[in-house]
């Protein structure tokens, strides 16, 4: 090969290679189609995916960790008499200490978290509720009942909302970006509308039980349940009755009955019990750490652990964060009463055991979610992964919510007596022949101590307008405390939408 | 050992390729160094269409007539013309060209070189005889110091322990990470593969006219890294370099002892109205020194290096292995990094047009780290958190058989022992903070890494000044980890009861192919050159991991997936990268006018996957000129040698960008556990919210700048520039109620203003003494300009449980800085509480005690409240400096080197206030203890009521300027008859010491905190080094 021709033949090689990569960056070189993800726009085409998608909601009623810890319950007995804040000292979880003394302001409390949790609860069920009709896969039979749990969900999302705050923008589908700001925040008497005709739809069509390996999701009696609650929240004397009628459908339909055993409630078995109406579930096989929590992984109650005896060493128990030591006025309350003994832990009265006082100790700690030593989770961080279910809505909440109404719209105060002692006659207290307001007073006092310290409290003493009275020394003032201040975060983001609750 | 032999004999082998000069002839001679009369191989005598080239010993040949005449050219020698006269042995004295090597000086700009004098951007060099005699772990801390306006900070003293490299400050709140070019090749996932001696040069590309030819990866900056290649070599050049060095700590950070803590807890608890814990103190003594027992001293630091180099006319090679090892200053075994590296780049000149060249690098490294700059769980937080009278290892049976060491009388299974016993549980401080040896005792997670890189290029010269190049570039990684975490006891709330062990694997691959065409001419004194090209890459990677749990052993080495035995906790995990590629088409004239008036003007055009189709396509223009003074006739200031005055203005990008960052994907893991046997069922949402607008971050930047050189030994560039971040991609905080998570989108900005200086005195006394002094100082102001939010900030980073707020992201404030409440000393009595009055005349401060903080009512609201909290600090310091002198006095050479920062704050964020039994600094003792006692630390007390240590103020704000001697060397050269008779061309022997002394008010353990941005939560501290080492170079 002559010089000339070996030059040549490069400077061909050359354009050619030029030549190739030019031709090989077509369109599809920068297109980039995702490779083990899916995007929205594809998804949404099957049951499997509709169910994915219902699951999603679920999930939400499990988590204890927006903007710091909030979990719904825990923090409804620290705004009660129930139980005080506690943890290692005042400045241990700051937005705790604030709910607990009524020193909330827009920046400080545990408001963002509940207000966040609620609204993605909400997100993911008008999301739901817009794709599932487009899903031709589903059958009609699943179609049907899942858009009742979705119903179901969002209502309970509003539920708390509207108990927490009043005034909350009412959102009914998937924001596009053009209504992020047109949105309107309304008050409570245009929210329940919607919560009543999602649980009356979601009544419809739910069925009266699952079988044990669906259990978690809601059922008839649930939904009846919680619109008892919430029309006995909402407070007008006029639907007593209706609440009194739907108690009663959940005790005549023979899926519930009072345990035996009141401690056996508070077991690991005894979970979903025939006294479980609704709860919210959570298990100890999610082997999560820190650096899963919250992550996809964090299916434990860390609830649980905060409660615990700090730096417990001792029997039967585990070791806590010494959150939520029983108040003085709860033990008081339940001297004598046959369950203290399954919803109060006296310290002082275990053998042998020792742990760190922290803020405001009173040497009373909550029983019935108690961190149980037989219980710490065989992985990832024990403090992650407590298993025990929230009880929600105990058939006992049930009878007491039955009774109150019966009393309330003028019914049979016999009927109403025989609910309340079915809940006495479980523990071994006599039956009591009250009448009137009387047979009222001791409806609320029987719920006090028959849902101690499982976050009722709160709300009991709003709707039944003693909060003042009772938490007053606390801090309550009618006014301001009903509700919480709306986050100053959303107000920042959205100021043109939403106005601050008066008092804050 | 047998190891490292086999690599020197492999390379020995490559001794045999050998370049042949050509034989026979009339005329033959020797070319010899004008100055020490060294025989210069590979010089070339060039007589009409006739050349020869000289051999090792400096000898060649040539077949010429008489009378004809010659040029002798060596590269960095002023070439020579020769007569062939009546003899036929002709001595040629070649001499150095000093002007020529530091005149006109290449410098690398990408894609191709260019003229010192001729450059108009902001760039910065570093040469590789600035560094072959420092021991530098890895390449990165060859900047450090070294360079105006490159902010160098190592992120940890961890051995493998990466550096945060800035270029001109934080250029966006996503990640400011410069682009790494090494050998033409834009290298991903970090540059600690190479081999610090491999390196030739490091070209720093600061200002956007400069970076603009990398377009959209231009804007944090671009560093280019060419490593040797041996042209420079005259024949061939053997070099062995090793050293070995001991580190240690610098530094203890006193904190109370046994007898100490054990008085403040009981006056803790006093204040609060509790029992006193300790009934006698003093019976403590001084307790457990846990930073002693911490601390691993004398650890090893050690490099070997063998490499080949040489180059002829026809080509040139550069091979070489090295093997580095680094034990860490903490956790003894359990802090450590291996490298072992290999490479051969080789240039062929295959006939006067064509130049092949393919450079290859393996690099394969394992590392072994303890948890860092952590409040949850370091080995040296612990250390300092934890209390003195806890023993390191509790021998008394007594304890041992009572809790928590026993359960039920018991004693447990899972405690952590050693040889020397059980280790000792701590009955006073909780959760995280454990004892620090039983911790990493259990720790075993070795990272290793596998990257092999590859170029090959060949370069056409189609027509006299066209070229044609063609490269291509593979960069192939392997890397992932093996674990495996024993059961354990450490205390209640961090045991573990069955083993797990745990394994991850990765692989990235990218390729990237680079055409271009460069054509240089003249017209006159108007010289002219192009470059035109496109480029192409593409980055694929997948991984793979698992974990199982109860393996049958607690030996690390023994433990693997496949060997454990509890089937239901065998997890598996693994995906794909989303496939990225990028699509290029750029061009540059650089023009100049007889050297006079020089110019240059870049457009770059990219297309990126990673957004959508409508935003994919950028472009990135740049213009930069300068103006050599000095050439002008006018010029008559002889001293002054040069006088260079330049101005740029360019538009860089940024692509840093998540995969499908732009869209919403599905997202699993929403699961909620259903059923009697609680399964987790799993579901599903949408990521986000979709912003099909995304598009590139852009960083306009505007440099001027100037070059002096005087007397011939006096240099000073001189830079000013502003530099604006548009297009910031922020996460706008949408409002909740939409209920899912905004996707990020372009609306923030980010202003960095500065000056940077370099100068630099070198000069040459006499034969036996020269002196160089050089420096740089940078000053730089940065400014968050638009969040894009309503808010107009973004919550930073927080500390402890509580997640306290302490750095935030505000507009018209510098970025991440310290936040808190600001304190005005201590209340003395109740009477200063009372007079600690807002507007309308109430006690801001109701429930303070004498001793607590008087917190300032910064916004005069008449409350202290969370609106109070402001700027209290600022991480990012006002300005850096560096300064090397070298000292040469015969056959002794002398090195300093030093750095320093100035004018940033830290945050000792190292004590868990959370936890008020956690030890404290040893500054405690000075606490308020009455009226009068001070007013500096608040009295101690378990009932905070005045939260002086919850709250993030002022308190744990300190100064974090420092000024280190990084190095001082001190090396005995051996050369001349005694290195010829042993077979050497030279010989080095060396002291070296690595951060000798430290000037700061610190406290802390280190003020070089590089990952933490200005927090330091327990860092692990820089070491002290000495190494003795030895450079040779063979004949």
């Amino acid at each position: 090969m002559n010089k000339l021709n070996q030059t040549k033949s490069i400077w061909v090689s050359l354009l050619l290679a030029l030549t190739l990569i030019l031709g090989s960056c077509s369109k599809d070189f920068l297109n980039t189609r995702p490779v083990g993800r899916v995007l929205e726009v594809n998804y949404y085409q099957t049951e499997e995916q509709a169910f994915e998608a219902l699951v999603s909601i679920y999930d939400v009623l499990q988590w204890n960790d927006q903007y710091g810890f909030t979990m719904f319950r825990f923090l409804q007995n620290v705004a009660s008499d129930d139980t005080y804040a506690g943890g290692s000292d005042a400045s241990d979880q700051p937005s705790w200490v604030a709910y607990d003394n009524f020193t909330l302001t827009p920046n400080l409390g545990p408001q963002r978290g509940f207000w966040r949790k609620s609204y993605k609860g909400i997100y993911r069920a008008n999301l739901f509720l817009e794709k599932i009709d487009g899903i031709e896969d589903a059958s009609e039979a699943f179609r049907t009942r899942t858009k009742g749990e979705a119903k179901f969900l969002r209502a309970k999302f509003y539920f708390d909302l509207v108990r927490l705050f009043g005034n909350v923008p009412l959102i009914d589908h998937t924001l596009g970006a053009s209504e992020y700001y047109t949105v309107e925040q309304v008050g409570p008497d245009q929210i329940y509308p919607l919560i009543i005709s999602d649980l009356e739809d979601a009544i419809a069509v739910l069925p009266s039980s699952v079988s044990s390996n669906q259990l978690g999701r809601v059922t008839k009696g649930a939904a009846q349940a919680l619109l008892a609650r919430a029309l006995l929240f909402e407070n007008d004397e006029n639907n007593m009755s209706q609440v009194a009628s739907l108690c009663e459908s959940v005790i005549q339909s023979g899926e519930y009955s009072l345990l035996t055993s009141f401690a056996d409630l508070w077991t690991a078995d005894g979970e979903w019990s025939s006294e479980s109406v609704f709860e919210i579930t959570y298990s100890e096989n999610s082997a999560s750490d820190w650096g899963s929590f919250g992550w996809g992984g964090g299916e434990g109650n860390v609830g649980v652990q905060f409660i615990g005896m700090r730096d417990y060493n001792g029997p039967t128990y585990a070791t806590g964060w010494g959150f939520c030591p029983v108040s003085t006025e709860l033990e008081a309350a339940m001297d004598g009463d046959p369950r203290y003994g399954y919803t109060i832990i006296d310290a002082d009265a275990l053998p042998g055991a020792e742990y760190t006082p922290g803020y405001q100790n009173t040497g009373f700690w909550m029983r019935k979610y108690a961190p149980i030593a037989a219980n710490v989770a065989p992985d990832g961080d024990p403090a992650l992964n407590w298993g025990n279910n929230i009880r929600e809505i105990r058939y006992a909440d049930v009878l007491l919510m039955a009774a109150e109404a019966i009393v309330r719209s003028g019914g049979s105060e016999g009927t109403a007596r025989t609910y309340l002692n079915q809940v006495r006659d479980r523990v071994g207290l006599a039956a009591l022949t009250s009448s009137g307001n009387q047979l009222l007073e001791d409806i609320y006092t029987e719920r006090r101590l028959e849902l101690a310290t499982e976050g009722h409290r709160f709300f009991d003493l709003i709707r039944t307008g003693k909060a003042s009275e009772v938490l007053g020394d606390q801090g309550f003032v009618a006014s301001t405390h009903t509700y919480l201040p709306i986050p100053q975060q959303e107000i920042d983001a959205a100021p043109d939408v939403l106005t601050q609750n008066p008092g804050y | 050992m047998t190891k490292r032999k086999h690599f020197i004999a492999s390379l020995l082998f490559l001794f045999t390729i050998g370049f042949s000069a050509q034989l026979g002839a009339q005329y033959r001679g020797v070319v010899l160094d004008a100055t020490d009369n060294s025989p210069l191989p590979g010089a070339v005598i060039k007589a009409g269409q006739k050349s020869a080239m000289t051999d090792i010993e400096g000898r060649w040949t040539l077949d010429v007539a008489q009378g004809s005449t010659a040029r002798v050219s060596f590269v960095g020698y002023l070439s020579q013309n020769i007569e062939f006269g009546a003899s036929k042995e002709i001595t040629v004295k070649l001499k150095y060209d000093q002007a020529g090597a530091t005149l006109d000086e290449v410098v690398v700009v990408g894609f191709g070189t260019q003229k010192k004098s001729n450059v108009t951007g902001a760039i910065s060099s570093v040469k590789s005889e600035d560094l072959e005699d420092l021991q530098l772990p890895r390449v990165e801390t060859a900047l450090q110091g070294r360079t105006s306006g490159v902010s160098v900070v190592q992120s940890s003293g961890q051995p493998g322990a990466g550096a945060t490299i800035r270029i001109r400050g934080t250029s966006s709140i996503n990640g400011s990470d410069p682009l790494y070019v090494i050998d033409g090749v834009v290298i991903g996932g970090g540059i600690d593969f190479l081999n610090p001696n491999d390196i030739e040069t490091i070209e720093v590309l600061k200002d956007a006219a400069s970076a603009a030819i990398y377009g959209a990866r231009g804007a944090n900056g671009v560093i280019i890294i060419t490593t040797k290649n041996g042209s420079k070599v005259k024949g061939m050049q053997v070099k062995v370099t090793s050293y070995t060095g001991l580190q240690n700590p610098w530094k203890k950070t006193p904190v109370l002892n046994a007898t100490e803590y054990a008085t403040l807890q009981n006056e803790m608890a006093a204040a609060a109205g509790q029992a006193l814990p300790y009934s006698n103190p003093s019976q403590y003594g001084v307790g457990t020194d846990w930073q002693d027992a911490v601390f691993n001293r004398n650890a090893i630091i050690q490099n070997s290096d063998i490499s080949v180099a040489g180059g002829t006319d026809r080509g040139s090679y550069y091979a070489s292995v090295s093997s580095f090892n680094q034990e860490g200053i903490v956790a003894e075994g359990k802090s450590y990094y291996e490298r072992l590296a290999a490479r051969l780049n080789t240039t062929t000149k295959v006939n006067d047009r064509l130049t092949v060249g393919w450079n290859v690098a393996y690099t394969h490294n394992q590392s072994n780290g303890v948890a860092e700059n952590t409040e949850w769980g370091s080995p040296l937080g612990r250390a300092l958190n934890i209390d003195p009278i806890t023993p390191l290892y509790e021998t008394d049976p007594t304890v041992l058989s009572g809790t928590p060491y026993s359960s039920g009388g018991v004693l447990r299974s899972n405690l952590v022992r050693d040889d020397n016993g059980i280790f000792g549980i701590s009955n006073r401080v909780t959760s995280e903070v454990v004892n620090p040896v039983a911790a990493y005792s259990i720790i075993n997670n070795v990272g290793w890494a596998d990257k092999i890189v590859n170029n090959t290029y060949a370069e056409f010269e189609i027509l006299p000044g066209l070229k044609a190049r063609s490269s291509m570039g593979i960069d192939l990684a392997f890397w992932g980890s093996d674990g495996l975490t024993p059961s354990h006891y450490l205390n209640a709330t961090n045991l573990l009861d069955t083993n797990n062990v745990y394994s991850s694997f990765n692989r990235g691959f990218t390729w990237i192919w680079d055409n271009t065409l460069t054509y240089s001419h003249s017209v006159g004194k108007h010289n002219l050159n192009y470059l035109l090209g496109h480029s192409a890459q593409e980055v694929n990677g997948r991984y793979i991991g698992g974990n199982k749990r109860d393996v049958p052993t607690q030996d690390f080495q023994d433990a693997t997936i496949d060997y454990g035995r509890n089937e239901i906790s065998e997890q598996v995990y693994g995906g794909r990268w989303e496939r990225y590629a990028i699509e290029s088409y750029f061009g540059r004239v650089n023009y100049d006018y007889d050297g006079k008036y020089v110019a240059t003007a870049i457009l770059r055009g990219d297309a990126s996957s990673r957004f959508g189709q409508n935003n994919r396509w950028g472009y990135f223009p740049s213009l930069s000129a300068g103006w050599n003074v000095h050439k002008e006739d006018f010029w008559i200031y002889d001293n002054v040698n040069t006088l260079k005055l330049k101005a740029g203005y360019g538009l860089n990008g940024s692509d840093a960008a998540g995969s499908l960052e732009y869209a919403s994907t599905i997202i699993g893991g929403r699961s909620y556990t259903f059923g009697a046997n609680e399964v987790l069922v799993n579901g599903t949402t949408p990521a986000q919210v979709a912003n099909p607008d995304l598009r590139w971050e852009s960083v306009a930047q505007l440099n001027l700048g100037a070059e002096i050189r005087a007397y011939d030994y006096l240099v000073l560039g001189f830079d000013v520039y502003n530099r604006r971040t548009n297009g910031m991609k922020t996460r706008p905080p949408l409002p909740d109620y939409i209920g899912n998570d905004p996707s990020t989108a372009n609306v923030g900005s980010m202003l960095n203003q500065g000056i940077d200086i370099e100068f630099g005195y070198d000069r040459t006394y006499s034969k036996d003494f020269s002196l160089g002094i050089s420096g740089n100082t940078s000053f730089i102001k940065n400014e968050v300009v638009l969040i894009g939010n309503d808010a107009g900030y973004l919550t930073g980073a927080g500390w402890g449980p509580q997640g306290l707020e302490i750095t935030r992201i505000t507009e018209g404030l510098p970025i991440g800085y310290l936040y808190g409440y600001q304190t005005d000393g201590i209340f003395q009595n109740m009477n200063d509480v009372f007079s600690h009055t807002g507007v309308e005349g109430d006690t801001l401060q109701p429930m303070a005690q004498p001793g607590d903080f008087r917190f300032v009512d910064v916004n005069g609201d008449g409350v202290i409240d969370a609106d109070d909290r402001t700027m209290i600090g600022n991480p990012t310091p006002d300005w850096t400096a560096g300064l090397t002198i070298d000292m040469r006095y015969k056959n002794w050479d002398i090195n300093i080197f030093g750095q320093g920062v100035f004018g940033n704050q830290i945050y000792n964020a190292t004590r868990r206030y959370d936890l008020p039994t956690s030890n404290m600094p040893a500054s405690a003792i000075d606490r308020w203890t009455g009226e009068g006692s001070t007013n500096a630390y608040p009295r101690l007390t378990f009932n905070d009521v005045n939260k002086n240590f919850a709250r993030s103020s002022d308190f744990y704000v300190e100064d974090g300027s420092f000024f280190r001697l990084k190095s001082l060397q001190v090396g005995y050269n051996l050369t001349g008859g005694i290195a010829d008779r042993l077979g050497l061309r030279k010989m080095r022997v060396y002291y070296s010491g690595t951060n000798l002394l430290t000037f700061t008010k610190y406290s802390g353990f280190d003020p070089e905190i590089g990952a933490g941005m200005g927090i330091d939560r327990g860092i692990y501290p820089q070491a002290r080094v000495n190494t003795i080492g030895l450079n040779i170079t063979f004949k």
